[in-house]
C-alpha cells in the first residue's frame, strides 16, 4: 500500500511540475523556428544579407566617384504581398540598423519620423534657447531610396507544407528614377506536422 | 490487505464492498469525469442572446470574462466567438487577436491526440477539443478580411484572400485523391475576397480579382446547380474582365449579417441490448433558428437630398452550409455513434461476469445498473458549433459620385414588409475608393 502512495505523489508530482510556466531565455541572434512562419530572424537575416549585397556593387564606389561624397539613402516602403500577417516594419529597422551600421552610406529619417523631428524643430523655434536650436531647412536630402516587397508561395498537402518567402528590393535614384540596384533574397521552409500524438 | 478484521471475518458475502471498492469506483470516475465534458459551452446561447438584442458591449464583457467557461476543450471555439462577437461590436483590433488565436488553433489542431481519441469511445465527443467544422475555417479569414478593411487596411485585407487562397488548393489537392469538398461550398468568400482585391485598384490585384470572381462563379454554378449566382459577381466579373471603363466613382458594399447561424440539437435511440443493460444512440441534427431581416435595402443620401438605392441579394446561407457540413460527416458520425455503445458493452459486460463470479450475483446486478446509467448519461452527441455566426450574408454595391453620403439600411421581411432600420453612419466617398460597411441588424 505504501508503494502506491509513493507512486501517487511521483505522479502527482510529475503532473504538477508539467502545468509550471517555462520560460528560456535566448539570444536575440538565436535561430529559432517554431511554426514556419515569417519571424525575427529572417527579417534580421534577410536584411543584413540584402543590405551587404546592396553595398558591394558598383553603383556605389561610381556614386563617391562622381560626388565625391557618400550617397544619402532612404529606406521607403516594403509592402506586404504575403500569405501572412508581417510586420514590415521589423524589416524596415532591421534594414535601417544594417545600413548605418555598415558605415557607407549616410541615412535620412523616413517620412512618418520627419514629421515628428519637424515638429520638435518648430517647437523650438518658439520655446528653445536661441543657441540651441536646430536651424530649419537644413535637412539632407536623400539621392536613393530603398523600396520593396515581401512574397510568398505556399504548396501544401496533408500534415505538409514549404513555403518560400521572397523578399524584392530596389534601389531607386530619386532625381533619375534609375534602379541603380535589384536585390533578392529567398528563405525556404518545410513545415511538417504530425497527425497523431499522444 | 488493509481490509478491516471484522470484514474478513463475515466472509465473501459482506466482502465485497470493502474488498474490491475499485470496481465500483471506476465506473463513478468514468462518470463524474465525464460530467465535466457532457455539453458545449453553456454560456453561448446567453451571447447570442445579447448581441440578438443589441448588446453587444455586454455580450464582448461576458466573453471576455469567462474564457474558463467554454471548457478546455473548446478554446478554438471561445476564440471563434469572441474573435466576431468583438467584430460585432466593432472592436477590430481585439477581434484580429482573437481571430489570429483561432486560426493558430485550426493548426495545431491538425494533431490529432491518440489518448483524447480513445476517451471519445468510452465516455462522447466531448472529450475531443473542438476541432471546427470545413466551413467554419473559412469565415474566420472572410471576417478578420472585414476587421483589416475596417481598420482602413486593405493590404493586410488581402493577406486574408491569399490565405483563403492557400487553403482552396489544399483543399483542391484532396479533393483530387477523393477528399470532401465541403470547405470549397463558400462561393462568396471567393466573390467577396475578389472585391478586397479590386479595392486596392491595383492593376495586378484587379486580376487577381478576376480569378477569385471565376472560382466564385465555379463554385455557385456547383452548389446551386446553375440555378443561383449573385447579380453582383456577374456584373463584376464582365467589369474586370474587360479593359478598365474608367468609371472613377466611389464604391460601397453593405453586407447583410442576417438571422443567426443553426444550432444543432441531438437524437436519442435508445437500444436494449442483452441481460437488461440499456445503451443509447445520440447523434446530432442541425436546427434552423428563425429571423425576421431577410432582405435588406440601403440607401445613400447626400447634402443636396439626392439618394441611391440597391437592394441586397444573397451572398451565402450559412444555415445551408453548416446543414450540409453535417450531412458530408453524417455516416462517420453515425457509425460511430452505433460502434460506441457496442463497445462499452462488451467492456462492460466482461467486467460483469468478473464481478459476478467473484462477488455474487447481486453485485454483478449492481455494476450492470451502475453501467446502464453511465452509458445512457455518457452517451451525448457533440452539440458544438460557431453559434455567433450569422444565418446569412447578403450584399448590396453602390457606384456614388465623390461626395459626403449618409448610410441607411432598411430590414425587411421576405415580403418586402419593413422590419427595422439602421443607420450606417456617414462616409466621405472619394473618387476610385472602395468602402465596406457591415449591417449587423439580426431581428
Amino acid at each position: 500500500m505504501k508503494k502506491v502512495y509513493i507512486a501517487a505523489v511521483i505522479v502527482a508530482g510529475m503532473a504538477l511540475s508539467g502545468c509550471a510556466t517555462e520560460v528560456i531565455r535566448k539570444e536575440p541572434k538565436e535561430v529559432v523556428d517554431l511554426s514556419g512562419r515569417w519571424n525575427d530572424t529572417d527579417a534580421r537575416m534577410t536584411a543584413e544579407e540584402m543590405v551587404k549585397s546592396c553595398l558591394e556593387t558598383a553603383w556605389l564606389p561610381t556614386f563617391n566617384k562622381e560626388k565625391g561624397r557618400d550617397p544619402v539613402v532612404i529606406v521607403g516602403t516594403v509592402s506586404n504581398r504575403s500569405n501572412e500577417h508581417i510586420d514590415a516594419m521589423v524589416f524596415v529597422q532591421d534594414l535601417e540598423q544594417a545600413l548605418v551600421n555598415a558605415g557607407k552610406v549616410k541615412f535620412v529619417a523616413a517620412s512618418p519620423e520627419r514629421g515628428e523631428v519637424r515638429a520638435e524643430r518648430a517647437d523650438q523655434q518658439q520655446n528653445a534657447a536661441v543657441e540651441t536650436r536646430a536651424a530649419m531647412i537644413q535637412e539632407k536630402g536623400a539621392d536613393f531610396m530603398l523600396q520593396g516587397t515581401i512574397n510568398s508561395v505556399k504548396d501544401e498537402i496533408k500534415g505538409e507544407y514549404a513555403i518560400l518567402f521572397q523578399v524584392n528590393l530596389e534601389l531607386v535614384n530619386m532625381t533619375t528614377n534609375e534602379k541603380v540596384w535589384i536585390g533578392q533574397k529567398k528563405i525556404k521552409k518545410l513545415v511538417k506536422r504530425p497527425q497523431y500524438s499522444l | 490487505m488493509d481490509r478491516p478484521e471484522k470484514d474478513q471475518e463475515a466472509g465473501q458475502a459482506s466482502a465485497v464492498f470493502p474488498l474490491n471498492r475499485c470496481w465500483l469506483i471506476i465506473p463513478s470516475l468514468l462518470f463524474l469525469s465525464s460530467c465535466a465534458a457532457m455539453s458545449g459551452p453553456r454560456l453561448q446561447p446567453e451571447i447570442t442572446g445579447l448581441v440578438a438584442s443589441d448588446q453587444v458591449k455586454l455580450a464582448v464583457d461576458k466573453i471576455e470574462a469567462t474564457e474558463a467557461d467554454y471548457g478546455q476543450g473548446n478554446y478554438l471555439l471561445y476564440y471563434l466567438d469572441r474573435g466576431l462577437v468583438e467584430a460585432y461590436a466593432g472592436l477590430h483590433a481585439q477581434s484580429i487577436q482573437s481571430f489570429e488565436k483561432a486560426k493558430r488553433r485550426f493548426e495545431e489542431l491538425y494533431t490529432q491526440s491518440v489518448s483524447k481519441e480513445a476517451a471519445s469511445w468510452i465516455g462522447n465527443d466531448y472529450a475531443l477539443p473542438y476541432r471546427g467544422a470545413d466551413y467554419e475555417y473559412v469565415f474566420v479569414n472572410v471576417f478578420q478580411a472585414l476587421n483589416y478593411l475596417a481598420s482602413g487596411n486593405v493590404n493586410e485585407a488581402l493577406v486574408e484572400a491569399r490565405d483563403l487562397d492557400s487553403k482552396y488548393q489544399v483543399v483542391e489537392k484532396l479533393a483530387a485523391g477523393g477528399g470532401n469538398r465541403r470547405f470549397e461550398d463558400n462561393g462568396f468568400a471567393r466573390m467577396f475576397m475578389g472585391f478586397v482585391s479590386e479595392a486596392t485598384g491595383r492593376p495586378e490585384d484587379r486580376d487577381n480579382a478576376r480569378i477569385f470572381y471565376q472560382q466564385a462563379e465555379a463554385v455557385y454554378a456547383r452548389y446551386y446547380g446553375g440555378g443561383y449566382e449573385p447579380q453582383v459577381l456577374k456584373e463584376r466579373l464582365n467589369a474586370v474582365s474587360g479593359w478598365n471603363s474608367g468609371d472613377n466613382r466611389a464604391v460601397v458594399y453593405v453586407l447583410q449579417l442576417a438571422g443567426f447561424a443553426p444550432v444543432k440539437e441531438q437524437l436519442f435511440l435508445p437500444v436494449p441490448l442483452e441481460d437488461g443493460v440499456v445503451a443509447q444512440v445520440a447523434f446530432p441534427r442541425f436546427v434552423a433558428r428563425p429571423f425576421m431581416a431577410h432582405r435588406g435595402m440601403v440607401t445613400a443620401e447626400n447634402a443636396a437630398g439626392g439618394s441611391v438605392r440597391a437592394s441586397t441579394e444573397l451572398g451565402v446561407s450559412i444555415a445551408d452550409l453548416a446543414v450540409k457540413d453535417l450531412e458530408s460527416r453524417k455516416a462517420l458520425a453515425l457509425s460511430k455513434a452505433v460502434i460506441r455503445p457496442a463497445l462499452k458493452y462488451m467492456v462492460e459486460h466482461k467486467q460483469q461476469e468478473n464481478i459476478q463470479k467473484k462477488f455474487g450475483r447481486p453485485a454483478g446486478q449492481i455494476f450492470g445498473l451502475i453501467s446502464s446509467l453511465y452509458n445512457i448519461y455518457s452517451e451525448r452527441a457533440d452539440l458544438r458549433s460557431w453559434q455567433s455566426l450569422p444565418s446569412e450574408i447578403r450584399v448590396a454595391r453602390l457606384a456614388l459620385d465623390p461626395g459626403k453620403y449618409h448610410m441607411r439600411f432598411e430590414h425587411l421581411s421576405e415580403d418586402g414588409a419593413l422590419v427595422g432600420t439602421e443607420e450606417l453612419g456617414d462616409i466621405n466617398c472619394l473618387s476610385g475608393q472602395t468602402y465596406f460597411l457591415v449591417s449587423r441588424g439580426r431581428r
